[in-house]
């Protein structure tokens, strides 16, 4: 099982096509972690499916539907409200991102003050004020 | 084929009960406590069908008597206009909630920054944030169901 992307991030949707095929797959299952049959899950991934069966022609690919509607999501949102976080939690998911990626030129965060991975003096002030 | 009264169809409460429901229901509605389902919106306006789907089963749960969705782009209306109807039907809390699956730049600052204006914008309303879609552990129930829906286990 492995994780490929359809944008910016690591590794991209091709090279982990490739990755698969490498450790002997014949049959690859491609599950779209997306909320909704929008542009990256009508057009985009696609596209990418159409380039890796021309990479590898003798693989089948079997794509399967994006998470769309599930009654579990309304468990999830009403979840999610009954636990809110505190206001000073709001931006710590920025933290903890920083302790998976890199400086990536590509990255909308990148060279922002938003970005985990630039010490920008804003940053440091939240999450050494909270502790 | 046994006959049910009328009366425990119309009644199946007595009145005392039902009037201690509505009061509860009321008491439960003051102050109006609102659900804001913070959504990323779409070029493809139709994929959002889905989302109102689970929107409505949300709004059928009754916790909240104010639901709405707001859209960060794409879509109408905005937070921001969705943030004034929940106060313009009388919201004195509202919980905000990123229907995201990830940390992008969206969740990590986008809508905190939105619920802060807000915030400074009804200082008599009380704003709270919950952790977005992604963190939850049912989204691996349902990636499993949507894997073996082809996979055919």
């Amino acid at each position: 099982m492995e994780v490929g992307y359809l944008n910016y991030s690591e590794p991209p949707f091709a090279e982990t096509v490739a990755n698969v095929v490498a450790q002997g797959a014949t049959r690859i299952f491609v599950t779209p972690y997306f909320l909704i049959p929008g542009k990256f899950v009508k057009v985009d991934l696609p596209r990418a499916i159409d380039a890796a069966q021309s990479a590898h022609p003798d693989v089948t690919f079997i794509l399967a539907e994006p998470i769309g509607y599930d009654e579990l999501l309304a468990d999830a949102l009403l979840k999610s409200a009954a636990s809110a976080l505190p206001h000073t939690e709001w931006r710590s998911d920025l933290v903890q991102a920083a302790q998976s990626c890199r400086a990536n030129p590509e990255c909308p965060l990148y060279g922002t003050p938003a970005c985990p991975r630039q010490p920008f003096p804003l940053l440091t002030i939240q999450t050494t004020g909270e502790a | 084929m046994s006959v049910t009264t009328n009366s425990a169809i119309t009644n199946p409460v007595s009145n005392d009960e039902q009037d201690s429901i509505i009061l509860n229901r009321a008491a439960d509605a003051s102050p109006k406590s609102a659900l804001l389902i913070m959504v990323h919106g779409t070029p493809r306006p139709v994929a959002n069908e889905e989302m109102f789907r689970v929107v409505q089963v949300v709004k059928a749960r009754g916790v909240y008597p104010i639901v709405e969705v707001g859209f960060m782009e794409c879509n109408a209306p905005s937070i921001p206009e969705s943030i004034e109807a929940c106060i313009a039907q009388g919201a004195t809390k509202v919980t905000a909630v990123p229907y995201f699956l990830h940390t992008g730049t969206h969740v990590a600052d986008d809508l905190p920054t939105l619920i802060e204006a807000a915030q400074e914008q009804y200082p008599e309303v009380e704003f709270a944030m919950g952790g977005y879609l992604g963190r939850s552990e049912l989204l691996t129930d349902i990636l499993e169901a949507r894997t073996r829906a082809v996979v055919g286990v």
